[in-house]
């Protein structure tokens, strides 16, 4: 009855379109993955926690409570109970009683 | 010394990357798709398996790797592509030891648990526990301390691994500048020493090539002809191809007088690619088929190779310094120079490249003999030696013109700047190889005449696909006019095409000419292969890491669900509502369901391959919540709002509705506003939540029954019942109106001046009122006049005047009064007529 409102709706859905997939990259580019892993200490004493990346040895010492970002491309971690562990890189740690469980 | 021939490889590398750059990327195609597959695959493995053992089998193998590879290191320490390769190893040995020891995580976590389940032994003085409980604890404690060994002896080896990959790029490092700064001394014993050594090499290369060929001709004819048969056939293929697609762009067409220097433009740039191109195919396709058809022999292969390399790269020299220099006609140049000059720097230009290519064949002739060092030392002196003397010539010509002045007119010299830098180059060039620093001069020769010719090219290439993306460009040019033919496509579309056709271009400059440059300066393909890997896995920025494949794949999947969706809809519309007979509003609503639920699965999906983690999305979201909250409130409402209507349907489109002072059709319903689109033709986009919240009259909304009044009026002086009658009798008769209910006629109220009636009657669709309405009114005027009934009000008021009887006798005292004068002026106008009573006969 009406061909040419139908037609307009047809331009008008594409350019909707086109707004929704901005909008759905745009909160793409927002929640990029984060993959480095981190470390919690949910103990009341700092731990010191050696992590093997890049072919270095380091020493980190976690306050209680906080949380460190490591290793963004695997790394090993021994822990304070003397358990050593790999981590891909993308995995949450948190460190209980000088162990870790690894989520 | 060897450093330099390695350099040399290195940059005769450059000479075939079409071919190694086109696998190189499918390679990267095919690489991108494995690893998913890869890693879940080698889990389970090490699941069914004893875990233990498996990854301790896995260590050890993982150690031996990393010693064969350690080995290798030590012998190939002169070969940088080798090098390349090694250190590629390395790096993935070191994220193979860290899977192993990532899969004896979840067993660590086992045992945790069961030994957190089984509790603190029992402390002294408390009863013993039982046998079985003590024996588990042990062996539990054992495996802990295993895994917790076999851990700490991947860290060793990834520590090793990773120092072993900065060995390999340190060495690197040294061999460039070995083979940059090393220094020969330069004394006659050098040229002694290589002049004997080049007798010798020139009698082992006469044997070995005639020997080669003797052979190859008795017993290997077929193939030989046969290689070349095929090869020359995908040479032509491509060129004959390529003339087609973009013939005016690589001829010099003659009817051109004055060619534009667009024109002039992309005639150099494809002149130069495309049988540049099709050499490459051709030397490519040689090789490959005598290699294939084992033609070739390990001795005379890298001679082979390095003569079809030099051969096309002195080609494609040639061919683009003809392309910018256009040394036969003026009128092609694409620089200011005069046809003297011209001449003069395309042979110079020219020589350049081919005294380059003569270095780097001769070298690898030595190089495959086993020549001395001296000679590839002394025949690089000399091609520095060269390069620098004909820098130095090419100062001193005079090609040069200004503005305005003819081709054939002499030449000027060069600006000063030019001048200086080609005697600084020339004579830099000539002092480095004199002090000795061969590998240094040659290295900047080589960078002159190659690089630059590359740069040039691209630069070229650049002009020409900016010109091509130029507005209105591309409708000029042969493709263009034969898409326009073919396809009827439109200005609008022909301008796209050529937008993307510039920026192909330019994705073809970066994609083919950035590695050409970076293998020229002595990056190996499997550096750029690695790179280019980890420009499209993983771009790391701070802890976020980034795959551009991963990306890619998402919106392409989120493309494929959007096209997926739009099929679904246009058959769940077409074939099982349209079928169904299901009205025009569950039709829309349905269809725009599907709709955005097609889109939100699309755009899941999308996500998720995108690599995106949905809970990291999940905090987007709650981030945006509270922006929801106050911002955002008004667009979320219509959004719920127009779910509502969809499900809801108070109307659906093609609707007359009135909502607040709009009136008109529903358009289209989506889903944050609604088009109403007013009888006079203007679109009013209307919040939903203005629909749902407000009240909207809706005309059509079960059926389109409808009442239409219309007033009547008549003189006063009329019958009503009369009236009223004929008003029945015309309504009756009147096609388009509903027998029931049944139209009424009312007589509204009378005046002194009217009588008003009002008809009511019922249509069966409303949209029609309007017509009917103007039938009806035409049918009651004609049936009036017909039955002489007076229509409206008198033109005055009747007005009823009292008079007293004096004042009655006083008036007609007057008036007889008066009718006595007017007489004798009758009876006196009859005797003499006066003059002003003219007009009146």
């Amino acid at each position: 009855m009406f061909p040419e409102g139908f037609e307009e709706g047809g331009a008008l859905r594409r350019v909707k379109m086109k707004r929704m997939i901005m909008m759905l990259l745009v909160s793409a580019a927002m929640s990029a993955p984060a993959v480095a892993a981190s470390v919690t200490n949910k103990d009341a004493d700092t731990q010191i926690l050696v992590i093997v990346e890049d072919g270095s040895r380091a020493e980190v010492a976690l306050e209680p409570g906080t949380t460190e970002t490591i290793c963004p491309s695997g790394c090993f971690l021994t822990l304070p109970n003397g358990d050593r562990i790999a981590l891909n890189g993308a995995e949450d740690v948190e460190i209980k009683g000088g162990g870790a469980s690894v989520k | 010394m060897r450093a330099v021939r390695r350099l040399s490889l290195s940059c005769e590398g450059g000479l075939l990357p079409v071919f190694r750059l086109v696998s190189v990327f499918l390679a990267l195609l095919l690489c991108a798709a494995t690893p998913v597959l890869a890693q879940p695959a080698a889990a389970p493995a090490v699941e069914t398996a004893t875990p233990l053992q498996q990854a301790n089998a896995d260590l050890d193998k993982a150690g031996a790797q990393l010693n064969a590879i350690r080995e290798r290191v030590d012998i190939d320490v002169d070969d940088d592509a080798r090098l390349v390769q090694l250190k590629i190893e390395a790096e993935a040995l070191n994220r193979s030891i860290l899977a192993i020891s990532v899969a004896t995580r979840p067993r660590l976590d086992a045992i945790k648990a069961r030994q957190a389940e089984l509790g603190d032994p029992p402390a002294e003085g408390a009863p013993a526990e039982a046998d079985v409980v003590v024996e588990e604890r042990k062996k539990l404690t054992v495996e802990r301390n295993e895994i917790n060994a076999l851990t700490g002896e991947a860290e060793n080896l990834s520590i090793e691994a990773t120092k072993l990959s900065n060995r390999i790029t340190e060495i690197r490092r040294q061999l460039f500048s070995d083979a940059i700064l090393k220094r020969t001394e330069i004394s006659s014993d050098l040229f002694s020493e290589a002049s004997g050594a080049i007798a010798e090499e020139t009698q082992t290369l006469g044997r070995t090539v005639t020997a080669w060929m003797q052979f190859v001709w008795k017993f290997k004819r077929m193939q030989l002809l046969g290689a070349v048969a095929l090869s020359l056939m995908a040479a032509l293929v491509l060129l004959s191809g390529s003339y087609r697609l973009f013939s005016p762009y690589i001829t010099r067409a003659a009817r051109q007088e004055k060619p534009h220097y667009i024109t002039r433009l992309s005639v150099a740039f494809w002149s130069t690619v495309l049988p540049t191109m099709a050499a490459a195919a051709f030397a490519g396709a040689s090789y490959f088929f005598l290699d294939t058809f084992k033609v070739l022999r390990p001795d005379i292969a890298p001679i082979v190779a390095i003569a079809l390399g030099v051969l096309v790269a002195i080609y494609f020299l040639g061919q683009l310094a003809n392309a910018v220099l256009s040394p036969g006609d003026g009128h092609w140049r694409l620089v200011r120079v005069s046809d003297r000059g011209a001449q003069l720097l395309w042979l110079l230009i020219f020589s350049m490249a081919v005294v380059n290519g003569a270095d780097y064949f001769l070298g690898t002739i030595s190089e495959v003999l086993g020549s001395p060092v001296v000679l590839t030392v002394v025949k690089s002196f000399f091609a520095s030696i060269v390069i620098g003397a004909l820098l130095l010539v090419t100062a001193f010509i005079k090609p040069v013109l200004r503005q305005g002045e003819t081709p054939d007119s002499p030449g000027r010299p060069w600006p000063r700047s030019i001048f200086v830098l080609l005697v600084l180059t020339g004579l830099g060039l000539i002092f480095a190889a004199l002090l000795g620093y061969v590998g240094m001069a040659r290295f900047v020769a080589t960078q002159i005449v190659v690089t630059g010719a590359v740069i040039v090219t691209m630069y070229i290439g650049f002009l020409s696909g900016r010109a091509v993306s130029a507005t209105n460009a591309f409708a000029e040019t042969a493709v263009g006019k034969r898409l326009e033919e073919r396809f009827g496509l439109g200005q609008v579309a022909l301008d796209q095409i050529g937008l993307a056709a510039g920026l192909a271009i330019y994705l073809l400059l970066f994609v083919f000419f950035v590695p050409l440059i970076l293998l020229q300066w002595g990056f190996q393909v499997a550096d750029i292969e690695s790179w280019a890997y980890r420009i499209f896995t993983e771009i790391r920025i701070g802890t976020i890491t980034i795959s551009l494949v991963g990306i890619l794949a998402g919106v392409l999947l989120f493309v494929a669900g959007l096209v997926i969706t739009r099929w679904f809809q246009r058959w769940v519309d077409g074939n099982v509502l349209a079928r169904s007979q299901v009205d025009a509003g569950v039709r829309n609503s349905v269809r725009t369901a599907v709709g955005y639920a097609g889109v939100a699965l699309a755009g899941l999906v999308g996500i998720s391959a995108a690599g995106i983690n949905l809970s990291s999305l999940a905090l987007v979201a709650g981030a945006l919540s509270l922006g929801i909250g106050f911002g955002l409130q008004n667009i979320v409402s219509n959004f719920v709002s127009g779910l509502i209507l969809l499900a809801e349907r108070p109307f659906k489109v093609g609707d007359w509705v009135v909502a607040g002072t709009t009136e008109g059709f529903v358009r289209r319903i989506s889903v944050r506003a609604t088009e109403i689109e007013t009888f006079q033709r203007q679109t009013v986009i209307v919040p939903n939540s203005v629909l749902i919240n407000g009240q909207v009259g809706n005309w059509t909304h079960r059926n389109k029954l409808g009442r239409v009044e219309i007033p009547v009026s008549v003189h006063g002086g009329n019958d009503p019942r009369h009236v009223q009658q004929l008003l029945v009798e015309v309504v009756r008769g009147q096609q388009g109106l509903l027998r029931n209910p049944e139209p009424t006629v009312v007589f509204q109220g009378f005046s002194s001046a009217t009588l008003d009636f009002e008809i009511r009657a019922f249509l069966a669709d409303i949209l029609n009122g309007t017509g009917v309405k103007s039938d009806l009114r035409a049918a009651i005027l004609e049936r009036f006049r017909e039955e002489k009934i007076a229509i409206g009000a008198p033109a005055a008021a009747e007005v009823p005047v009292k008079i007293s009887p004096e004042s009655a006798e006083l008036i007609t005292a007057i008036l007889e009064q008066a009718t006595d004068k007017v007489r004798p002026p009758a009876s006196r106008r009859k005797a003499r007529p006066p003059a002003d009573e003219t007009p009146e006969t």
